[in-house]
């Protein structure tokens, strides 16, 4: 499973796990009653689950830029090879700013129905 | 008071609750900001087209990280984020403190919606007709008997779906007493453009008269 | 050999030579088509036929609308009219439309011969025409779907939609869907395998980095679509309750599986365009491409990010706030790349000189249409100006924006660019202009203000208004402006019919473009290149004006016929390096049998004769099992020469052949079905009112494992097999027999030992899982079946392993999907006994 383009879009399949592992936490958090809103709401398990989920992941997600950039050695041409290890750079960026953005609501937003 | 009271009673643009008027104005700050970018992105490929030599003194890369990344990026932020803060200021019901909430109970069937109020003991069943307090904000709890409808007064704030099996809440308010038109806009079959439904607005002291039939409301 | 000389560096010998093996028969020879020159003209006719279709239906519903209480339509027929125009716009138009433009073209792109799988290229299109054909037919017959496009349930269950509507649609769809993941399959592995040699990564032309992306997200966001549609039709068709709330299941489901799937879709027909833009403006603008690269990293994050957006469409169903704002998030991100590459094409037009030609004026129609469908849908992306303007049509207003900016607009921009390529004429040009702003004003006139009808409190779907509700004003100029857009189409396709009659004929190369389609005659012939070139730059900065006669006289590879066999390279897919002689099967009536037989069975469901599905089944997988004998492999050399001095291996000796990547991206798309089944179980246990379910006796565990077990004795058999000549025989047998008996004990399970699954939807999901690994037994053991006769057969196994590795890769497979049905019976058989965890 060394196919450049799959290290090309490693980051973005760590956003996608992230996102279904999330999502689905959150939902199960609420079925199963974890947010309890009688506590103060950073006081809520749920939430609390959710936000190491989400740092776990963001850290997750530069480790995986720093390992992509560490283990890029020009195997083939040296075009081919710039050509890769500059899109995945992109790519992973986009992943790290994307993380950051899309789960930055589990911090103070309605967790679960009212 | 004829029935044509509530004529052209259905626009989101004429808001006459907390909700709705600051959904209002985002779409009216939306509105202008996208004009702005509109203009900005046309007129640079009218320029870039038309005007020879236009635009060739900003290397490519350079086009691309200002226009794909330096325009929107904070753009898109700052709306987001205050999307995000504006959803919860709805879902309190547009109040900043907690105060009391009236619950409606809200359920769409082919074709008509019926209302009832939990709190209000004695209070009778309405066909299409939903009587709210003015300056008190409402708390809609729709079900659905049968297939999914959405329960929506344009002028007082957003929509609910009423989906069979559950039961999803939606904060609504009317500053002021007065006739609004509510809608079903989620499609529910051959019956779904007359589902049409009326909203009245009382003052408070009249409100619970109202509803237990002490006063007559036409 | 004195033939072989002839041809040699003799154009016309050539010609006649390759056209003679690759061309198309006349008369009934037709419906054994493969070549991707006939089947994506056929594709995109077929589409412009469908696209005629949904237009009229346009018209019908704007007459409808043009005055409040209008009595030109009531409701039925008004239902059936708008749920029919959006199923075929988006079904039988926008996907099969680009995906023979995308079939069309790639080979032409990447410099190659022809797709990786021609017949399958053919299947897809047959099961596309006969699946529309049924739409259609129920149109004519007035018993079309009238639940709305994306058929919410349980309006379209089978409670409130007793009639055939709602089967038509979910039957027919499922197998028009067939046609998109078979194109999918087939334009990932052409792209990456079958190129012109010393085309890297780095050097594809960026069409063929678009169409990859694309494909790609379709092998995963049509199978939800799939399952979804196959839940819902088990609903109807054998009371599975899944969407039912009374008993366990959950609307809410639908949404997500539909939606899943549709929003990524609308990304899967904007790539394409953007795609053509992509290669049209710079050659427009005279210079290359600017930012390839950033444009290949902001199509990829743009495939992931849509696939994490499909809850916008389903804001004001109920759904916590911080759930939204993961999706509110990832809608208004997916604006970023979008911007990156607007950004990229008016920074190409600035550093060139660009032509004001009539691809330019469509270009330009694009760029004003889809800004504002762009910008409207960030509004429609914060939740709560969703919350005024969802349903409303503010959204069918923003919708057609995206869709006729994002797609039509670029298609004709493309169309004005490429038919020339295609017919092998220059238009003459005395009504584009017209068409170009009848479309362009009359478009606007009819979606600009649809926006604030929308705002006023209009709703979608409503087949009339009662006139003081003051959207009667808004409505008729909607309706003038659409008549105008009509007008404007008509005027195009008659543009287009001058074209062909009358257009002047040109030498080579119009447009001055550096692509490889343009280095071969037009109209191209069937092989499209008399020999293959050698790349050395990025392929869209090349001369086809130099190339184009160098490889007519045949001095690329594969320059000389041989045996009449069609032959293409395959090569390394990230340098681009020749591996493999790839063998293409020749002309056949297979695939449309086997269309046919494919057709014969969604008619039987259709019509209710459940009792006869199991013999058109048999009938389908008799046609495959063909498909596999009239294979090449009688031909296996492992050095064959193809100029230049190489040489290189037949495909099926090869280390990694097309087919087996083909079968590894199938696994992908059958594994996200799979998943996408799992969670939509675990989703319903979380969601659905009336769980858990009164007495939920789980199967007998024991019993499970055991025919999980036999599973895996497919996976150990065909891993023993390699081994030696002898073991062949012990590994397959010991394969086919583990696969049978692991079915029949999951069939009797879920016949006998689960109670009714019709009862609860716990039971219902439960039935479903040990079907669709009991149905994996039964494909096994054919692969099994087929490995064992080849071992009884012939003793050397180990040279023509192919099929055998193919077939690995299913028992693999299969053997996991047992483990992981076993794996889900115990969670939620400890989620619901449990009481949580």
């Amino acid at each position: 499973m060394r196919h450049p383009l799959l290290l090309l879009i490693l980051a973005f399949v760590v956003w996608s796990g992230t996102f279904l592992l999330v999502y689905a936490t959150q939902a199960t958090g609420c079925s199963l009653g974890w947010h309890n809103d009688e506590i103060a709401f950073w006081r809520s398990p749920l939430r609390l689950i959710l936000i190491v989920l989400v740092l776990t992941s963001l850290v997750a997600i530069v480790g995986t830029l720093a390992w992509l950039r560490r283990r890029h050695k020009p195997a083939a041409a040296l075009q081919t090879s710039s050509f890769i290890g500059e899109v995945k750079t992109y790519v992973a960026v986009a992943a790290i700013f994307s993380t950051a953005f899309c789960f930055a609501g589990v911090f103070w937003l309605t967790l679960c129905p009212l | 008071m004829p029935l044509g009271g509530c004529s052209g009673d259905f626009s989101a643009l004429d808001p006459a609750g907390r909700s709705a008027a600051s959904i209002a104005s985002l779409w009216w700050a939306m509105l202008w900001g996208s004009f702005a970018l509109f203009a900005l992105v046309l007129g640079l490929f009218l320029a870039a087209v038309l005007i020879p030599r236009f635009g060739r003194g900003v290397s490519q890369k350079r086009w691309i990280i200002l226009g794909g990344l330096v325009l929107p990026v904070p753009v898109l932020t700052g709306l987001t984020f205050y999307a995000f803060a504006h959803g919860e200021f709805l879902l309190r019901g547009a109040v900043s403190e907690t105060d009391e909430v009236l619950e409606v109970r809200a359920v769409g069937r082919m074709w008509q919606w019926q209302f009832s109020y939990p709190s209000v003991p004695g209070s009778a069943v309405h066909t299409d007709l939903l009587h709210i307090p003015a300056g008190r904000t409402v708390e809609i709890i729709a079900e659905s008997e049968d297939v999914i409808h959405s329960f929506w007064v344009p002028r007082l704030g957003g929509k609910i779906d009423a989906v069979p099996g559950h039961s999803n809440r939606l904060r609504i308010r009317a500053d002021q007493p007065g006739r609004y038109g509510g809608i079903c806009s989620e499609y529910c079959g051959t019956g779904h453009a007359g589902m049409h439904f009326e909203v009245q607005a009382h003052r408070q002291e009249d409100f619970r008269e109202i509803l237990t039939g002490g006063l007559h409301h036409d | 050999m004195t033939e072989n000389q002839s041809i040699h560096h003799n154009p016309i010998a050539l010609h006649k030579a390759l056209d003679r093996i690759w061309g198309t028969k006349p008369g009934w020879g037709r419906l054994a088509a493969v070549n991707h020159n006939v089947i994506g003209v056929r594709f995109m006719l077929t589409a412009l036929v469908f696209f005629a279709i949904g237009g009229v239906l346009a018209m019908l519903i704007r007459t409808q609308l043009a005055s409040s209480q209008s009595v030109f339509m009531d409701a039925e027929t008004y239902g059936q009219v708008f749920t029919m125009h959006g199923t075929i716009m988006m079904f039988l138009f926008a996907i099969p439309f680009f995906e023979g433009m995308a079939i069309y073209l790639l080979p032409k792109l990447l410099g190659t011969r022809d797709l990786a799988f021609p017949r399958l290229g053919a299947y897809g299109y047959w099961c596309y025409l006969f699946g529309g054909m049924i739409l259609i037919g129920a149109l004519l017959a007035g018993v079309a779907p009238n639940s709305g496009w994306f058929m919410y349930t349980p309006l379209s269950s089978s409670v409130y939609a007793p009639g055939i509507n709602s089967d038509v649609w979910l039957l027919g769809i499922t197998f028009v869907e067939i046609s998109a993941l078979s194109a999918a399959v087939e334009i990932i592995v052409t792209i990456m395998k079958i190129r012109a040699p010393g085309m890297s990564l780095d050097r594809m032309p960026i069409f063929a980095w678009y169409m990859l992306v694309v494909a790609t997200m379709m092998l995963i966001g049509f199978p939800p679509l799939i399952l979804g549609s196959i839940l819902l039709e088990v609903e109807r068709a054998f009371d599975l309750p899944f969407f039912d709330p009374t008993r366990g299941g959950d609307p809410l489901l639908w949404q997500h599986l539909f939606w899943l799937f549709g929003h990524p879709e609308v990304y899967i027909i904007f790539l394409p365009a953007a795609g053509a833009i992509s290669t049209i403006l710079p050659v427009l603008a005279g210079t290359p491409l600017a930012g390839y690269r950033m444009i290949v990293a902001a199509i990829v994050s743009m495939a992931f990010l849509s696939f994490g957006l499909w809850v916008h469409h389903m804001y004001t169903v109920g759904i916590p706030h911080v759930a939204l704002s993961f999706f509110s998030a990832a809608s208004a991100l997916v604006a970023i790349p979008t911007a990156i590459q607007i950004f990229a094409w008016l920074a190409t037009l600035a550093h060139g000189r660009a032509r004001f030609s009539i691809p330019m004026l469509h270009i330009f129609g694009f760029f004003f249409v889809f800004v504002i469908g762009g910008l409207t849908g960030v509004m429609l992306a914060m939740v709560p100006f969703d919350w005024q303007a969802h349903d409303t049509h503010f959204v069918v207003a923003h919708l057609h924006y995206v869709l006729v900016g994002g797609f039509i607009f670029p298609m004709l921009a493309m169309a004005y660019y490429w038919v020339p390529h295609l017919t092998g004429k220059q238009p003459v040009q005395h009504l584009s202009h017209a068409a170009f702003w009848m479309i362009f004003i009359g478009f606007n006139l009819t979606f600009f203000f649809m926006h604030l009808t929308g705002l006023r409190g209009m709703p979608r779907r409503v087949f009339e208004y009662p006139p003081e509700f003051g959207w009667e004003v808004l409505n008729f100029v909607s309706s003038m402006g659409s008549f105008v857009m009509a007008m404007g189409f008509a005027l195009i396709a008659l543009d287009f019919i001058l074209l062909f009659k009358f257009g002047r004929a040109f030498r080579r190369n119009p447009w001055k473009a550096g692509t490889l389609e343009w280095a071969m005659p037009t109209p191209p012939p069937p092989y499209n290149f008399a020999s293959i070139p050698r790349i050395d730059c990025r392929a869209d900065l090349l001369d086809p004006d130099v190339i184009g006669p160098h490889l007519a006289a045949g001095r690329g590879y594969l320059g000389i016929p041989r045996d009449d066999r069609m032959e293409v390279l395959g090569v390394n897919s990230v340098t681009g390096e020749p591996e493999q002689l790839v063998l293409l099967p020749r002309q056949t009536f297979l695939p449309f049998w086997t269309a046919v037989a494919t057709g014969s069975f969604f008619l039987l469901m259709l019509f209710k004769f459940y009792w006869a599905t199991p013999v058109a089944l048999a009938a389908v997988i008799v046609c495959f099992c063909l498909w596999s004998r009239s294979d090449a492999s009688s031909f296996d050399d492992d050095a064959v020469p193809i100029g230049h001095g190489e040489t290189v291996p037949v495909h099926i000796r090869a280390e990694s052949p097309p087919s087996y990547l083909a079968m590894v991206l199938t696994l992908v798309a059958d594994t996200t079905l799979y998943i996408s089944l799992l969670f939509g179980c675990l989703f319903l246990w979380i969601s659905a009112p009336n769980w858990p379910p009164e007495n939920l006796q789980n199967p007998n565990l024991w019993l499970l494992i055991l025919a999980a077990a036999t599973m895996s004795l497919g996976s150990i058999g065909s891993r023993i097999s390699k081994k030696s000549a002898h073991m062949a025989l012990v590994g397959n047998g010991l394969a086919f027999a583990g696969h049978l008996i692991s079915t029949g004990l999951l069939i009797s399970i879920a016949f006998y030992s689960l109670p009714s699954p019709s009862g609860h939807a716990a039971t219902a999901s439960l039935f479903v899982i040990l079907c669709y690994v009991a149905l994996h037994g039964v494909v096994g053991s054919i692969f099994a079946a087929h490995a064992l006769l080849r071992a009884l057969r012939d003793h050397d196994m180990s040279v023509r392993a192919l099929d055998l590795k193919i077939g690995g890769l299913w028992h693999d497979y299969s053997a996991a999907s047992g483990f992981a049905a076993v794996g889900f019976c115990l969670l939620l058989d400890s989620l619901v006994h449990g009481g949580g965890l």
